[in-house]
């Protein structure tokens, strides 16, 4: 009668630790899975930042004859990768045609972009919706698209992200970049604002970071 | 009692088991979260513009200071001061300066290095600025780009006085407290490409359009373009060049304005078979329409410059139309023999629009004056209400976008001036017979006034069609001299300062509609004499 009563005890604790490692196992799963997006989120988030205090752009003039918009950027970390911008011209998403970079190594002349060389257009890294496209808002990562609507930017489709190359990488500069990247926007018409919005890649896909508004009347 | 303690032991093991596993989880999660609210999060939207404290302005700056002779910069200093205590390397100087009708962009120093305390000379002469560009106009803007990213703008100053050469034919007026600037006739110098009437033009104005052709309120900088196509098809210097009594359309002839011993020709004709040296050719086939533009003729025949119909002219007559519609009543035939500096062949070809470069040629019609600007859309005969102007729809040109000239060599500030007068002389000759009635709509052909700064119309008067009609004869023709004054008051210097640059443009408005189909399909001529400005202080 002891004996079978110690056989059941047994059972009853071997059952008991079976459902605990389970329950163990289970919730390890589910808090790793659940602290890995977290921790994803913040070293975006984090990333973000970053890119947010090191990345400097500037105006440095508009031209209402020729409607071009010349802007300077410039990493302050002293790094060398290229940039990623996209602008808005107040209603719609410049394609990256309209967005060059100018390249002192071939200008001979000293006449900013009067050759194609001197100034290459802009390629394009993302063409697609705004909902595709993220931004840190309100201390969580939600779609470009909800953020241009409270934020009265325009939500006309598609945006276009655009490499403009760093001038450290035209000029093969070696050691920390202290040169600063020259750009121009050809607007296609006079227009009263122009936003240019700083992006980043991760894991290809675009994450803005900053907004940059120039009133240009 | 045994029973219950194993199964107390047995609780016992379970809750440590679980407690070891969850509790570790749950305070990492807990800490995460902590983490990421002390992280304080950049908002996204403030933007990446926080280099304030990188930025050296208030300690950097600078004067640029040019003048303007012969309507072209003549020399630019550059003086930039680094009051800080550290050296501070510049990217670039750049410089916003126009050049012809188009601004530009230029890196007039890249990479130096500003010394703590120290000015920085900078002396550009015409020659090294023309390397930048050959007609350059004003230096708009001059900014310093600093390696940390910070753009100083330098205080531009300008002209205060633009010293405009005095004009070869006319005089400057100085009455009282008036000032006279003359823009037409041109000052052309030797080294000038008359045969490139356009590229001229841009070096005294900004070549650009309006925003609208009847009613406008800005100056646009699109190029200004014609409805109607002309092909380029041979372009010869130093040539000689013979007509030999070929049948033409319309000649209009005037002196070259660089030496009066020479003579601007245009020519309108159909598959005409020209000379040039010793072998002829008929450059746009036998049977296309042609435009023959020649610069700085000179005749080898003792009798005249050319003949018409065996009739020998020896001077340009000062009405401008005296040799068009040859075709229409007595078949004169162009006989003509010499040298010319430039010859220009257009050829009618199919196709929509074109430039103003076919249309448009610089000319004198006194041996005294400089360059007048003779713009013409004729180019067969003429026609009346209940027919056909130009003979054919296909010779039919208008304009698609008016041009227009902005003068920008003379900024005119209401604090230094208080009115405008614009005066401008000109004649006028069209194909329609039956002129006012053979329009449906009466459309502006010239426009004369005031734009600002930011190239919007201030003030203006317009020309209409009808007004310009009533002092021609289409046949037999005859362009008479017309002339007007446009008196501007300038807004008052306590209303805030603004600057005002003289326009004149001019555009061929009529093209020929469906609905009433003989009617609006008028051509014309244009001679612009002389467009002179005062101003009162």
């Amino acid at each position: 009668m002891t004996g079978r009563r110690g056989q059941a005890d047994l059972l009853t604790a071997a059952l008991l630790v079976g459902v605990a490692l389970t329950i163990g196992a289970a919730m390890v799963a589910y808090f790793t899975a659940a602290t890995s997006t977290y921790r994803e989120e913040i070293s975006i988030a984090n990333l973000l930042a970053y890119e947010a205090s090191n990345t400097f752009i500037n105006i440095v003039s508009y031209d209402s004859r020729s409607l071009n918009l010349w802007l300077v950027l410039k990493r302050l970390d002293g790094g060398s990768s290229n940039f990623f911008i996209a602008v808005d011209n107040s209603t719609s998403y410049l394609p990256c045609t309209q967005i060059s970079y100018y390249n002192p190594r071939y200008d001979e002349d000293g006449v900013l972009c009067n050759s194609t060389d001197e100034c290459p257009t802009s390629a394009t890294v993302y063409l697609g919706p705004l909902s595709k496209v993220y931004v840190l808002w309100e201390g969580t990562l939600v779609d470009f698209l909800s953020y241009a609507r409270a934020s009265e930017y325009p939500t006309a489709e598609p945006m276009y992200v655009c490499s403009v190359a760093n001038v450290c990488q035209l000029e093969d500069s070696t050691g920390l970049c202290g040169r600063v990247t020259l750009v121009r926007i050809a607007l296609p018409k006079a227009v009263p604002a122009v936003r240019v919005y700083l992006v980043t890649l991760i894991g290809g896909s675009p994450y803005v970071f900053g907004v940059y508004e120039v009133l240009l009347q | 009692m045994r029973r219950g303690l194993s199964s107390t032991v047995v609780m016992l093991v379970f809750l440590a088991i679980l407690t070891s596993l969850v509790v570790p989880l749950l305070l990492q999660l807990q800490s995460s979260y902590v983490t990421r609210l002390l992280e304080g999060l950049p908002e996204a939207g403030v933007g990446a513009a926080r280099l304030s404290a990188h930025a050296v302005t208030g300690e950097l700056g600078g004067v640029a200071n040019y003048s303007v002779s012969d309507g072209v910069v003549e020399n630019l200093t550059i003086v930039v001061r680094n009051w800080s205590g550290r050296e501070v390397p510049v990217e670039a100087v750049l410089a916003y300066v126009t050049c012809g009708g188009t601004s530009r962009l230029l890196a007039l120093e890249r990479s130096i290095s500003l010394s703590p305390r120290s000015e920085l000379w900078r002396f550009y002469t015409r020659e090294v600025l023309s390397g930048f560009c050959p007609d350059m106009i004003s230096v708009d803007a001059v900014y310093l780009l600093t390696s940390e990213g910070a753009v100083v703008p330098l205080n531009v100053v300008k002209p205060a006085v633009v010293a405009l050469p005095p004009p070869t034919g006319g005089e400057r007026r100085e009455a009282g407290l008036a000032r006279a600037v003359e823009l037409i006739p041109l000052p052309v110098k030797p080294s000038d490409t008359v045969w490139s009437p356009l590229s001229l033009l841009g070096k005294y104005f900004t070549v650009a359009t309006l925003d609208s052709a009847s009613n406008p309120t800005r100056v646009d900088s699109s190029t200004p373009l014609m409805r109607g196509s002309w092909t380029l098809s041979r372009e010869l210097s130093g040539v000689t060049i013979a007509v030999e009594n070929q049948r033409v359309y319309n000649v209009w002839l005037g002196y070259d304005p660089l030496n009066s011993s020479r003579y601007n020709i245009m020519i309108s004709a159909r598959g005409i078979s020209l000379r040039f040296g010793g072998t002829s050719e008929a450059p746009c086939g036998t049977s296309q329409y042609v435009r023959v533009l020649v610069y700085g003729f000179t005749s080898e025949d003792s009798r005249g410059i050319l003949s018409l119909g065996g009739r020998w002219v020896k001077s340009p007559s000062n009405n401008v139309a005296n040799y068009t519609f040859l075709d229409s009543q007595r078949r004169d035939t162009l006989y003509l023999r010499g040298r010319a500096e430039r010859v220009l062949v257009y050829c009618r070809a199919p196709g929509s629009t074109t430039g103003y470069e076919p249309y448009v040629m610089l000319l004198a019609t006194s041996p005294r004056s400089g360059a007048g600007v003779l713009f013409t859309t004729i180019d067969r005969t003429y026609g009346f209400y209940n027919s056909r102007n130009d003979y054919t729809a296909e010779l039919l040109d208008s304009s698609l976008r008016p041009l227009a000239l902005v003068y920008r060599a003379l900024p005119i500030s209401n604090k230094n001036y208080t009115a405008v007068s614009i005066t401008l002389n000109y004649r006028f000759h069209d194909n329609e017979g039956s002129d006012a009635l053979g329009t449906s709509v009466d459309l502006p052909v010239i426009f004369v006034g005031l734009v600002d700064e930011f190239g919007n119309v201030y003030s203006y008067r317009s020309y209409n069609f009808r007004e310009l009609t009533r002092y021609e004869d289409t046949y037999p023709p005859v362009a008479q001299a017309q002339s007007s004054v446009v008196f501007i008051p300038l807004p008052p210097s306590d209303t805030g300062e603004r600057t005002f640059y003289v326009f004149i443009a001019f555009q061929d408005p009529y093209f020929y509609s469906v609905n009433n189909v003989y009617l609006d399909d008028l051509d014309f001529t244009l001679l612009i004499e002389s467009f002179t400005v005062i101003l009162f202080t």
